[in-house]
This record gives structure tokens, sequence and C-alpha cells, in this order.
């Protein structure tokens, strides 16, 4: 079918992205927005390998003091801090928000808005983090922050752009987890199938979800580490009943996932690109997406690995050892996989694959030293020394840049229209190889004859200063690799040829399309048969004609606002089509809020962040305020009329549901982190409550917690009143919930403000007090949810679809049911407990 | 399809893809949480049989765990292969739920070795 002229007209001109310096800030579109975090991604790269380079010159011989220990403090910190937070994920991320239409066959991510929010608020923490350096208040106490050296009385306002940044920096990665998981169960072509899908989108499915847990759980921890530095509690402060090991659990709860949130989005790339230059489908699909999936599962039960030396149980400790040990089965099930796709077969070896190929080496070496070092009697021994470090540039190096570079050098030509220079490519990747290995190969020596990490310098006596020497020369010849791949980008990009379509005869769906993909990526959905459909026989397919029927009625469809269509999240069987948001700038004026606010608080300013929280607010409503009427419209379609689609997708089918899951889940991980707090304290305590305090009377507040889950019921009410359409009963039923929660929150208030002791007197008031204030900005969030949806009841006599006003009703419900049930385990933790166990 | 049917059919899909892999977790958890609650108040746990209270709950913690864990993969196992429908889902199951289940005995053997260390 041949759309008319004048429709592909307007459906272009709807996905158009704004173009002019204004409008480059309320464009949303994915392409830029992937292009955007990698480009800010390389800047911070290139701050971080700068840092490195002073680093190896203070390193290059013994006793040195080229810089001195405080300035080494401050580069070992902010080199680890960038390269974790700002460096590897927002660049996986960047192309995964850039990639995923493309290769699912949709037309945009599911929360164009989230991206751009999401990139925002990154780019707002990358400048804060660094902004430590114009005020001379660089962050020292290294990238894991352990108190008590992070603590206020040891580390200054450097650590409070350090952890404010990073903050910023949680919210980003969230914000993009949940997005990118919703995408990919929601906005998948047709057919495509868990089954069919591609394993780049296995792979960010596991990584989005693994995102979400463990960046709340760092984000709940920070809030613990700055309301200890700030407010005076005292979680970590052993003076006053902390314990700093907490710290290190929940640190380490995040921290070893993100290696493998890392890890895992790179094998997704390189389970895309080999089998290109192997010409044959991959080996073993389905066990290497078991494999993502176990190896995400496993990843957040290892954490004690990296705390075998700070004198816990032996018999705990190798509960982790086994689990650590038993994870290599999963990573070696996809090494296997690879090599059996290029084994008896000769790869085109291009330069994609000669980093691919340069990946497999490196990290199966970072891999078996990983089995060394979840050994318990090896890791005793090398703990804190060089061999962790060559250890985990092994793993994250070889695990995860080098398969960036290569899928770089693989979808440029798609990202970029043009090719890039294939012998400079090839030049890159042999300075980056040989350079690396000499570099950091050492370190396994110098480690093992005791060189520590985290210490400026080293006695000439150990013998490793021809090591040293040569890591530092080495490091050199990586950073010139590197200035080679960056100039090669630069060039092809300014007089590269262009790119010819699908240039490596690869079986995905991303090279169905010409290079310099449109904005809308996809004129029409594609239907998928197969897993490799660009290698499929046409002959062989045996086509559904209710896919075939509703990707033809789609083609440039609809063309009066953004649409597309979504998809069932097991069979891919389509369900609806959904609006998608188009260009605003409340993203970045959300984003410029919440860092005036930040700042401000850093500063002390309260004045300036109390009007930037209410600016906060006030764009996040303005950007949450209803206002659908073309759906009325597309509801009476022919489109919609002929293909038996809904436009108003209720329930787990619309992906509004699937994000409120995530939002839950990021906030559960973070009550997880205040309840596993308040009981780890307590295991590690004589007494509890501590000093003296008085166990608390569990009957005054059960009235107020007995309202929450009033509200929740009432609002169940109202959403079945809406549901049959009696809408005053729901208004009714909607007030009176809503009355039940002021009355819920203004309780859990009074209950902070009139107990007998203050957050600052011991671990257990700081839990307390701590726990009551969350539970008291919970259940504000649901006022804010149930306002919200009786604006929206109110108004869905006029404009709104019934539909899309239940499906606002089912969201607000789940976060009710959510709150009611968090705040029961509240008080059962909080007033019950001290008393029943 | 029945809703019946359809939220069986569902608890199913579930069940072979995570079952296993929620269980792992489980038993990691408790198995840690059993071992130091058991190192912080050593003394009050009873001797029988020649191993203490600890070591008898881990052992129950795993055979709970790794019953449900061989139930998804028994499940996975016993899929009707000819359905191309469940070709993807039956050889998933029965991966991750053989992995998770190799795990959950990994992690009951320090208990054989380590009875009563702290």
């Amino acid at each position: 079918m041949n759309v008319a002229d004048n429709t592909r007209k307007n459906f272009e001109k709807v996905w158009t992205a704004p173009v002019g310096w204004g409008d480059w800030f309320a464009s949303v579109n994915n392409q830029p927005y992937g292009a955007r975090f990698m480009s800010a991604s390389f800047i911070f790269f290139s701050l971080a390998g700068i840092i490195a380079l002073i680093m190896r010159i203070q390193l290059a011989v013994p006793d040195n003091n080229f810089i001195g220990p405080k300035v080494y403090n401050e580069l070992f910190t902010m080199h680890g801090s960038t390269m974790m937070y700002l460096v590897l994920l927002p660049f996986l991320e960047g192309f995964a928000i850039f990639l995923l239409p493309a290769i699912l066959g949709s037309r945009e991510m599911a929360f164009p808005r989230m991206s751009a929010f999401s990139f925002w608020v990154f780019f707002s923490g990358g400048l804060v983090f660094f902004s430590g350096f114009l005020f001379d208040a660089v962050p020292d106490a290294g990238w894991f922050v352990y108190p008590p050296l992070s603590s206020s009385k040891y580390s200054g306002l450097g650590l409070d752009f350090l952890l404010v940044g990073l903050g910023f920096i949680e919210i980003a990665g969230v914000g993009a987890g949940i997005e990118i998981v919703a995408t990919i169960l929601k906005f998948r072509a047709p057919g495509m199938s868990l089954g069919k899908m591609p394993l780049f989108a296995w792979a960010w499915l596991v990584t989005g979800f693994m995102i979400i847990f463990a960046f709340a759980t760092l984000f709940g921890a920070t809030v613990l580490i700055e309301l200890d530095r700030a407010a005076g509690t005292s979680f970590f402060d052993p003076e006053r009943g902390g314990l700093p090991l907490l710290w290190q659990h929940l640190f380490w709860f995040f921290g070893h996932p993100d290696v493998y949130i890392m890890f895992i989005p790179a094998t997704g790339m390189v389970s895309m690109i080999l089998p290109a230059f192997a010409r044959r489908p991959l080996a073993g699909y389905t066990w290497v997406a078991g494999a993502i999936l176990v190896t995400g599962f496993m990843s957040f039960g290892l954490w004690v690995h990296h705390m075998f030396t700070t004198g816990m149980p032996a018999l705990s400790m190798s509960f982790f050892v086994a689990a650590s040990l038993v994870i290599v089965l999963a990573s070696a099930t996809q090494v296997f996989a690879w090599i059996a796709t290029i084994w008896r077969r000769r790869p085109i070896i291009k330069s994609p694959m000669l980093f691919i190929l340069g990946f497999l080496a490196i990290f199966v070496l970072g891999g078996l030293t990983g089995v060394m070092v979840a050994v318990l009697p090896f890791d005793l021994q090398s703990h804190d020394t060089y061999f962790v470090v060559a250890h985990f540039h092994y793993v994250l190096i070889g695990g995860v840049v080098f398969p960036i570079l290569a899928a770089l050098h693989y979808w440029m030509p798609l990202m970029m229209g043009k090719m890039l220079n294939e012998q400079m490519a090839k030049w890159s990747f042999w300075l980056i190889f040989v350079g690396f290995n000499l570099a950091f190969f050492p370190m396994h020596i110098s480690g093992l004859k005791g060189m520590a990490r985290r210490v400026y310098t080293y006695p000439e006596s150990l013998g490793i200063g021809w090591l040293n020497m040569l890591s530092t020369i080495a490091s050199f010849i990586v950073a010139i690799g590197f200035i080679c791949v960056a100039w090669n980008v630069y060039w092809s990009w300014r007089k590269g040829p262009k790119a010819p379509r699908n240039p490596w005869s690869s079986g995905s769906l991303e090279w169905s399309h010409d290079v310099d993909m449109p904005n809308y990526v996809n004129l029409k959905p594609p239907v998928i048969y197969s897993r490799d459909p660009l290698w499929e026989s046409p002959e062989e397919i045996k086509r559904n004609e209710r896919w075939e029927l509703i990707s033809s009625e789609l083609e440039a469809m609809p063309d009066r606002f953004r649409a597309t269509l979504i998809t069932d999240v097991v069979t891919g069987e389509p369900q609806a089509v959904q609006k998608v948001a188009g260009p605003s700038y409340l993203p970045v004026l959300t984003a410029l809020a919440l860092l005036i606010t930040s700042i401000a608080t850093l500063l002390q300013s309260y004045l300036v962040a109390i009007a930037g929280l209410v600016a906060t607010i006030i764009a996040a409503i303005q950007w949450l305020w209803p206002s659908d009427p073309e759906l009325e419209e597309l509801e009476k379609s022919p489109l919609v009329q002929k293909t038996g689609l809904t436009v108003e997708p209720t329930g787990s089918a619309s992906s509004s549901w699937w994000a409120m899951a995530g939002l839950l889940a990021v906030i559960g991980t973070i009550f997880g982190v205040l309840y596993y707090s308040y009981f780890y304290l307590r295991l590690y305590s004589e007494a509890w409550p501590q000093d003296g305090i008085a166990k608390p009377d569990y009957l005054r507040p059960l009235g107020f917690y007995i309202s929450v889950v009033l509200a929740c019921i009432l609002f169940k009410f109202a959403g079945r009143a809406q549901r049959r359409n009696r809408l005053n009963s729901a208004l009714g039923f909607g007030g009176a919930s809503l009355a039940f929660l002021a009355i819920g929150l203004l309780g859990l208030i009074g209950m902070s403000m009139s107990a007998p002791f203050s957050h600052q007197v011991n671990a257990y008031g700081s839990s307390f007090h701590v726990t009551l204030w969350h539970l008291a900005a919970l259940v504000f969030a649901a006022c804010g949810f149930v306002a919200v949806a009786i604006v929206r009841l109110l108004k869905s006599s006029q404009k709104l679809l019934r539909g899309y006003v239940t499906l606002q009703m089912e969201i607000t419900g789940m976060f009710l049911s959510f709150t009611a049930a968090v705040a029961i385990l509240g008080y059962l933790i909080l007033f019950m407990s001290p008393t029943l166990l | 399809m029945t809703k019946r049917a359809a939220m069986k059919q569902r608890f199913l899909w579930f069940y072979i893809l995570l079952g296993g892999a929620v269980v792992w977790l489980v038993h990691l958890m408790m198995t840690y949480a059993i071992g130091e609650f058991a190192c912080i108040s050593k003394g009050r746990w009873v001797q029988s049989e020649g191993l203490s209270s600890t070591n008898w709950l881990i052992y129950l913690t795993s055979i709970v765990c790794l019953s449900v864990s061989i139930g998804a993969l028994w499940l996975s196992i016993r899929m009707n292969k000819d359905d191309s429908k469940n070709r993807f889902l039956r050889k998933f199951g029965i991966f991750v739920n053989l992995i998770f289940s190799i795990a959950i005995v990994a992690q009951t053997v320090p208990n054989i070795i380590f009875s009563g260390d702290c």
C-alpha cells in the first residue's frame, strides 16, 4: 500500500525534531538523546583518561613526589567515580536509547521525555561532580566512599559534591532503566516474541531491571550517608551505635551488580556483532539468553566477596564463595557460544570483529583472575593490591570498553550514515590492545609483590619500578589509541564516505533501514517471523494475516501526533496504538529546577532550595497534566476500526502500568535499604532501643497507619465506581481517600516531632526518624497521585477517553496499595518488633 | 482461553522463567542471615544428632528451595517440545533452572564443611 503524499508529509512533520538553539532543548527524539548520552560520556571519559595519565606519571618511579598524596587521593577518587558513574553505563545507555527502537521495530522509546530528563539530570550530575575542582573541594574518599573516611569529620565539601552528583546520576540511571524495560517489554514489532527477541534487547531487559534495583539501593544508601554528614544522624558512626560495615553491605549490594550492569549490555552487543562477521546465526541463542538472566540475578548475590577481609563469619562468606564460582557457568556459556559461532568458520576480520576478538582474549583473562579472587584464601592475600586493579581493568576494559569500541565501529554507519576509516580503525585497535596489555598485565605481578592500591607511591625495595615504568609508558600508547578512535569518528563524520545500506550484510532488523535513519525509524512497523529477519528466505515464511494488515494500516499513521504500536510482553501479539510524547521544554526545566534545589541545599541557601523544590513540583505537575483529546479522534478512525486495536490499553497491556511497576520497585528497594539497615543495626546492638530509650508505644500510632490502609481501600471503591461509570461515587470515594491519606501524613509527621528522642541521639533514633520521614514522603506522593486522579475524573466527562481515566485509576490504585503495604511493614518494624522480637 | 486458564498459563511462564532464580536468591539470603545470626548469638543454639540447629535450619532451607527450583526444571522438561511456541521457553527453563539448582546445592556445601565455624 502506498500512502498518500500529504499523509506521509504530515507524518514526517509530526516526527521531525525541532531545530535551532532554543528548540534543541525541546527535542525528545531518541536518536539525538542517544548521541548526547554518548558525547557527554566521551567528554567525561577524556577527563578520566587525563586523570589516569597523571596518576601513572606519579607511579612511574618509586618514591615519587610528582603530585603528592593529597592530590593522588583526589585523582583516584575522581578517576574511579567518573569511569563507574559517568562513562561506561551512560555510554551504553546512549547506545540503547539510540538503537533499541530500530532493533525492536518500534518508532520511539516508551517515554521520550524521560530520556530527555534522564540525560539532563545525568549531565547536571556530571557537572556537579567536576565543579569540586573550581572550589578546591575535590572528593578524596574513593569511589566507594567508605565511612568513617567519608564522614564529615574526615571529608569536607568535596564529598558533598560527589554525593549530590551521584544522587543525580542515580535518578538518571533509574529513569533510563524504567524506560528501557518498558520499551523492550511493550514496544516490539508484531511477532517479536521473547524467543525471537534480539540478544541486545535481552541483555538490556535484564540490565534495565538490574539498574532499577541496584541504583535504587545506592540512592537509598546515599541518602543515609548524606544525612549522617549533613543532618547528624548516626547510621555509620560507631560512637553513637552506628556501623561503618553497614555502608559496605549497602554499597556493594549496588557495586557488584554495577559491574554486570555494564558487562551484560556489552555481551548483548557482542552477540549482535559476532554473527554478522561469522556469517551465521549465533550458536546457542537460548542458552545465551538464559545465561544473561542467570548472570543478572546472580550478580545480586555476590556483594560479600568484596568484603572478605572485613571479619565476617567464615560460614557466611563461604555461601558467597560458592555463588561467586557458580556464576562462572553462566559467563562461560556465553563465551563458548561465541567461540562456537566462529568455530569452523572463517570470520571476516574487519575492525568491529578485531575489537570482538580483543574482547574475548582480554575478558577471558580477567574472568580467570576473577575466579582467583573469588576464592577466599587467595583474596585475603591479594585484597587491596594492584592484582585487583589489574583484574578489574581486564574485566571492565576488556569486557566493556572493547565491545563498546566494536559497537561504535559496527553501528556508526547506521548512526552517522558514514563509514569509519578502516585503516585508522585497525591502527587504533592494535594501539589499544597492545598498550592495554603492556599497561595492565604487569600490575598482576606488582600486586603479587605487594604494591598496595590507593597509595600514592611505593618503596624502591619492592623491585617493581620497571614494571610501573612499563605500565606508565603503555598507558600513553592506550591514550594515543583512543585519540585515533576519536579522530576517526570526527573525520568520518565530516569527510567520510557515505555508508551503503547494511554494509556488514548483517541479519538483524536495524539494518533493514537506509543509513541515516529517520526520526520515526519505522514508517511501517516490520513483521517478525524469525530471529534474523534479514537472512530469512521469504518463501519459507508462513505469513500472519492480522500482523500484515496491522503493519499496512499503520504505514505513516497516525499522522496528527506521534504514536507507535504496542505488543504483548511474551508473544509479541499487537495490542494497541499508543501515543508517544512529543517535543517539550519540561524535561530540561524539571532537571534545571532539581539542579538548583540540590546546589542550593549543598551551599545551605535554604530559601533558594525551597524555591527550586517548588519549581520542580510545578514542572512535574505540568508534565503529568492530562490532555489527550486526539485519542478520541483516533479511536473512531478506520485504522482502529479495521485492525481491532485499542487506543486505550489498560492494566499490564499499557506501558504506563509497567512504568509504575518499575517506580514501585525503586521505592520498594529504597524502603528495603531502610528496613535492612534497621535490622542490621539491631542485630549488632547490645540493647535495642539503644541507650535506655523506652520501647515505642504500638497502640498510639495505630490509627494513623489504619487511615493509610483505609485510604487505599476507599480508592479501590473509587476505581470500581469509575469503571461502572458512576462518576459522582468515584469522586466521593477519591476525595475520602485523599482525606484519610492527609490524616495519615499528619500522623507520621506528628510521630516524628513528638518522639522523646531525636534523630541525632544514636543509630536507633536515626533509624526510627528517617524511616518515618521516608514513610511521610511516600504518603505525600500518594496524596499527589490521588489528587491528579481526581482531576482526571473531573475532566473525564469532557475530554478524556474512559479507558485513559481507567488506566490512571489503576496505576494510582497500584501506588496506594503499595503505600499501604509499606506502611504496614513500617509499623510492624518500628513499633511492634522492639516489643515482640 | 478462559480467564482461569490464561492465569494458569501466565503463572507457568513466570514459574519456569523466574522460579529457580527467585528461590536461589531466597536461599542465599536465608542461609546468610541464619549464619550471621547464629554466629552473633553463639551458645544459644541447640545441638542435635551432632549438628547444631543452625546446620539443621540451613539444610531445611536448602531442601525447600531446591524442591521449588527442581520443580521449575521438571516442568520445563515436561513441556511439549513439538509445539513451536513452547520450544524457546522449554530450553530456557531447563538451562536457567538447572544452573540455579546447581547453585543451591553449591551453597549448601559450606554447611557441611564449616559446621559451627564463625
